[in-house]
C-alpha cells in the first residue's frame, strides 16, 4: 500500500494536466463568452483538485491542512468569479438569440 | 527515480499551458475574454505552485498558492465590476 502512493500521485498529476489542457483548448476553441466560461470553470474542480488530492496522499499534516484550505477556497470562489464574468457579459451586451429571462437589478420598476 | 521525471515533465507541461493562457490574455477577442483568460492563467500558476510543492516537499509554496487564489478572486471581481460600472467602488 505504501509503495503504491507515488504511482497514484503520478496518475493524479497526469489526469489533472490532461483536464487543464482540455479546458484551455475549450477556451481557445469556443466562440462565445458563455461557452468559454463553461470550459474554463472546469479547471478548478477537475484540474486543481486532483493535484490537491496528490498533495494530501504524499504529504504530512502541514500539506493536508493547507490543501484542504486551498480546496475549500477554490470550490467557493470559482463559481462566484464565473458568475461575475457572465453577469458583466449579460448586462453590457445581452445576447439576442437567448430569451431574456434573468431578472436583473435594472429590470425592476 | 521515475517519479522525479514525472514531476519535471508535469512542471514543463504546466509552464507551456501558462504560456498559452498568457498569450490568450493578450490576444483575447474581447475584454471579458481577457479577464477570463487571466483568471485561467492564475489557475495555471496555482497548479504550478502545487507541483512545485510536490517536487520540493515544502509547504511554503502552498501558502503562496492560497494567497494567489485569494488575490485572483478579488482581481477578477474588481475587473468585472469595473467593466460593468466604470468604477470599482461606488
Amino acid at each position: 500500500m505504501n509503495a503504491l502512493i507515488p504511482w497514484l500521485t503520478d496518475v493524479l498529476i497526469f489526469g489533472a494536466l490532461i483536464m487543464l489542457t482540455v479546458a484551455l483548448y475549450g477556451v481557445l476553441r469556443m466562440p462565445d463568452i458563455y461557452t468559454r466560461l463553461h470550459a474554463s470553470s472546469k479547471t478548478a474542480i477537475f484540474g486543481v483538485a486532483p493535484l490537491l488530492v496528490a498533495l494530501m496522499l504524499s504529504g504530512d499534516a502541514s500539506f493536508i491542512s493547507r490543501a484542504v484550505l486551498i480546496g475549500a477556497f477554490i470550490l467557493f470562489t470559482t463559481p462566484v468569479a464565473a458568475h461575475a464574468i457572465a453577469r458583466a457579459a449579460y448586462e453590457t451586451d445581452p445576447p439576442e438569440h437567448i430569451e431574456r429571462w434573468i431578472v436583473s437589478d435594472h429590470d425592476r420598476p | 527515480m521515475p517519479h522525479d521525471i514525472v514531476l519535471s515533465i508535469a512542471i514543463v507541461w504546466m509552464v507551456i499551458l501558462l504560456a498559452i493562457s498568457l498569450v490568450l490574455v493578450i490576444l483575447g477577442p474581447s475584454r471579458l475574454a481577457q479577464i477570463l483568460a487571466f483568471d485561467m492563467a492564475t489557475m495555471m500558476i496555482l497548479g504550478g505552485l502545487l507541483l512545485l510543492a510536490l517536487a520540493r516537499r515544502s509547504s511554503f509554496d502552498l501558502d503562496a498558492a492560497l494567497m494567489l487564489a485569494l488575490f485572483s478572486f478579488g482581481g477578477t471581481l474588481a475587473a468585472t465590476r469595473y467593466y460593468r460600472k466604470g468604477t470599482i467602488f461606488s
